[in-house]
């Protein structure tokens, strides 16, 4: 493929050969960009070297994905210069941005769920070359190869792709970034849905582009994960640049602080050992035993196809059961649907927000009453917009959320404001249990402390909660006991003292 | 420009009258205006129930057959079996509403698409009215649809005091009830629905079964106006239907819309269809100035929604 500047080094301005590590592969200056209302990039500039990893970190609403839009061709700035291995270029559509050999996994998957793995990771490779004929056999061979690389030798090229989990889906959109020749890879929240072997593999994957001289950016909210694999990390905050430093010369204290603009005392706050109350819901599945008490967070933990998202979709009555009984309060109960678990005080923050925790298009006080629609409405069904309106006020002050106005949709909320909408709404249906699949992903710092708050808050009140989490410190930090499955059967069980994240890995992976 | 957004519809069938009255001084007499309310009527009832139906994410192409066939099953026990008036429009009702539940149960619970369904249904309904009536129509009816068709309560026909009363009682629900929330949550979102506890399934399925009640009543007005059964009667109202809902701001990919708009689009077909006869076009340009129309419609409301996603 034939991209400018190929082949051409540049001399450094003071006269001295270029050294290929030194120049920078990208420079991006002035990037400026405003939607009405609001200037989402002021002046901001990024400098990519060749075969670095540098990670981009900063709120929700901070600027980092409209950055990231700039460089993809998904937007255009309303001023700003870009070069690519020195020369100036116009990154004016996904295009030209590949044409410049940038490749970007965006954080919102991009697949098409009705076709299969194979298709999806070469569609937009197909209209390139002479071939009227898309070439099955081959196809399936070089997805296989690809495949193989990002961790899913399991999956086959044939699978439909709506049929694989969000985990998989995200490996797979890794991959079909990878499929043609790249000089920048663009991370946007790589591992938001995956587990810590996969993020193994991803980690692999990374040092291994590295090694051939491929650069890339990585946004993530996980700093841990910043500072074991990329070299440098550029914060951006209210769409300006901050700081662009080593990772080696700053601590993880310092990049909150400058993150945030403002200290955090406390990211979680250590669980009170307490006594619990009454047994609250013992279910049996057939491999799968456990009781969750009045008070306590129970954590589940487990890789990717583990089982711990089935487990609590058929605690919800989402999905059906061959076997095994459920026990509500010391009762005998069958959860047949949604509704009858929210009848029975039982909440469900899914591990997908865009797809079942929200109407997008509907404004924020639709989403908030849509569990209890029955409460702020008269016995004839007639809704009552003072009470609707109670309700979203409510939830707005008590979980902080931060919109123009409660008429706005849902949509245009931040990621982490929309989570809380999301929680507000199960608040407002009074719930005695609550199953968290995955709930801070994708969420800014400042709002995953204030969600860790609410939870903790929540358990002190009395409510029992069930947490899935794909990032084991957030298991190690709030929950008071943690059960592990492997493969959908129960393989280990952490209380208290014993909870330790070396221990809980071991058991997730098997112990190897 | 929002408000341009929101209110263009209603700026645009304004310019309409406005533009018809200066091409025809008889446009606004009130007899013509009077004409404009009673043709419309049948397909403005429709519409309000397909207004439902298109917000929960179905489509309904049945609506005319649906009509039809209701028109045939109680005109021809009222003429053929000696029926009572009575008898006839609870049969209308009777037969609407079953009509409705089938395609509802299809395309909510068998999981369906709708729009293949409610073709079968449709197909399959004008079977029926054909075998039914045998081809005949049929005229002299008892004399409560002779009141009912061309009567009036002061100086407001009775058939278009029931248009405005269907509008009103599908604006209230659609707008103000939990059920109604239910139709937008669906519509918006049906996973999220689901998860929130909605019956989704029922939800549909309703939703349907409103159609096909609207679709009685428009039967019940048409075939007192007309004072008969015809077999071909209602060809046509699905197109109609569906054009005035899109027309009014109801978008076909789910989750909004509103009666009011609806009632909008209806008017303004229903000033389209008398200008073009008042004007003298003949009948067959008139279908090409139609489907003219309702293109142009569709195409700015897909322009609409699409400058309205840039802005933010």
């Amino acid at each position: 493929m034939d991209r400018p500047g190929a082949g051409v080094l540049e001399s450094l301005p003071d006269g001295l050969p270029a050294d290929v590590g030194a120049e920078p592969f990208l420079e991006a200056q002035g990037i400026c960009k405003s939607y009405p209302g609001v200037q989402a990039l002021k002046d901001v500039g990024i400098t990519i070297r060749r075969g670095e990893v540098h990670a981009l970190v900063g709120e929700n609403g901070a600027g980092k994905s409209t950055l990231v839009n700039v460089l993809a061709g998904v937007v255009k700035p309303d001023a700003g210069v870009i070069r690519v291995r020195g020369r100036v270029v116009k990154i004016e559509s996904p295009k030209q941005a590949a044409e410049c050999g940038i490749a970007v996994v965006h954080q919102e998957l991009s697949l098409f769920a009705n076709l299969d793995v194979a298709t999806n990771l070469y569609l937009t490779t197909l209209d390139e070359g002479s071939a009227f004929v898309v070439r099955d056999r081959r196809l399936r061979a070089e997805a296989r190869a690809i495949l193989d690389q990002v961790g899913l030798c399991h999956i086959s090229p044939t699978r439909r792709l709506g049929a694989l989990t969000l985990a998989e889906q995200q490996l797979v959109e890794i991959g079909r970034a990878l499929v043609k020749d790249v000089d920048l890879l663009v991370l946007d929240e790589p591992t938001s849905s995956l587990a810590e072997r996969e993020i193994e593999t991803l980690f692999r994957i990374i040092r291994d582009l590295k090694s051939r001289g491929i650069s890339v950016i990585f946004v993530s909210h996980r700093l841990e994960e910043v500072f074991l694999i990329c070299d440098r990390v550029t914060v951006i905050r209210d769409g300006m640049h901050v700081e662009t430093t080593d990772t080696g010369s700053v601590t993880h204290a310092e990049l909150v602080r400058l993150i945030l603009g403002r200290q955090l005392s406390e990211m979680y706050q250590a669980p009170e050992s307490r006594e619990f109350g009454e047994e609250l819901l013992p279910p049996k599945l057939s491999d799968v035993s456990f009781e969750l008490r009045r008070g306590e967070i129970l954590g589940i933990g487990g890789l990717l196809g583990s089982g711990r998202t089935e487990l609590v979709r058929a605690i919800f009555g989402l999905a059906k059961l061959e076997a095994g009984a459920f026990y509500l309060r010391s009762r005998q109960t069958r959860i047949g649907s949604p509704d009858q678990a929210i009848r029975m005080g039982i909440g469900y923050i899914t591990e997908d927000r865009h797809r079942e925790g929200l109407v997008l298009e509907k404004p924020v006080k639709d989403n908030v009453v849509m569990a209890s629609l029955r409460a702020v409405a008269t016995t004839l069904g007639w809704v009552l917009p003072s009470r609707e309106m109670a309700a979203a006020k409510r939830q707005r002050e008590s979980l902080n959320i931060v919109t123009p106005s409660l008429a706005r949709k849902v949509k245009f909320l931040s990621g982490g404001n929309q989570q809380k909408v999301v929680l507000g709404k199960w608040l407002e249906t009074g719930p005695e249990i609550f199953l968290l699949d995955d709930p801070t992903r994708g969420i800014d710092v400042g709002t995953k402390a204030e969600f860790y708050r609410i939870i903790q808050g929540l358990a002190g009140k009395g409510a029992g909660i069930i947490l899935i989490s794909s990032e084991l410190q957030e298991l190690v930090a709030i929950c008071h006991r943690i059960l592990v499955l492997r493969t959908g059967k129960f393989v280990g069980e952490f209380v208290g003292k014993e909870i330790n994240a070396a221990d809980i890995l071991m058991a997730m992976t098997g112990g190897r | 420009m929002n408000f341009g957004l929101k209110y263009g519809i209603y700026l645009v069938f304004a310019l309409l009258c406005i533009g018809v009255s200066i091409a025809t001084p008889v446009f606004l007499t009130s007899r013509n205006l009077e004409n404009v309310l009673l043709q419309t009527s049948a397909v403005g009832i429709i519409a309000v129930g397909v207004t439902f139906g298109i917000i929960a994410r179905g489509i309904d192409v049945s609506v005319g057959a649906n009509v039809a066939l209701a028109s045939a099953v109680a005109v021809t026990a009222m003429k053929v079996g000696g029926q009572p008036w009575w008898v006839g429009l609870l049969l209308i009702f009777a037969v609407s509403l079953t009509f409705g539940l089938v395609n509802g149960l299809a395309s909510a619970y068998l999981r369906m698409p709708s729009f293949l369904v409610t073709l079968a249904t449709m197909t399959i309904g004008r079977g029926l009215v054909l075998a039914i009536s045998r081809g005949q129509n049929y005229w002299g009816l008892p004399d409560f649809y002779g009141k009912l068709g061309l009567g009036s309560i002061g100086p407001i026909p009775i058939v278009v005091a029931i248009m405005l009363l269907a509008f009103v009682a599908g604006h209230l629900v659609l707008a103000h009830t939990v059920f109604g929330r239910k139709v937008y949550a669906v519509g918006g979102n049906p996973d999220a629905a689901r998860v929130s506890g909605i019956r989704v399934e029922q939800t549909t399925l309703l939703c349907f079964v409103i159609i096909g009640a609207f679709c009685g009543l428009a039967s019940l007005v048409l075939t007192a106006r007309l004072g008969a059964f015809t077999p071909s009667m209602g060809t046509g109202f699905e197109f109609a239907a569906i054009a005035a809902v899109v027309i009014g701001g109801t978008s076909l990919v789910g989750g909004e819309g509103t009666i009011g708009g609806t009632l909008v689009g209806v008017l303004i077909m229903g000033v389209i269809n008398n200008a073009l006869n008042l004007l003298g076009v003949s009948v067959y340009t008139q279908d090409v100035v139609r489907g003219a129309i309702i293109f142009l419609a569709v195409m700015i409301d897909s322009l609409r929604s699409r400058y309205a996603e840039g802005l933010d």
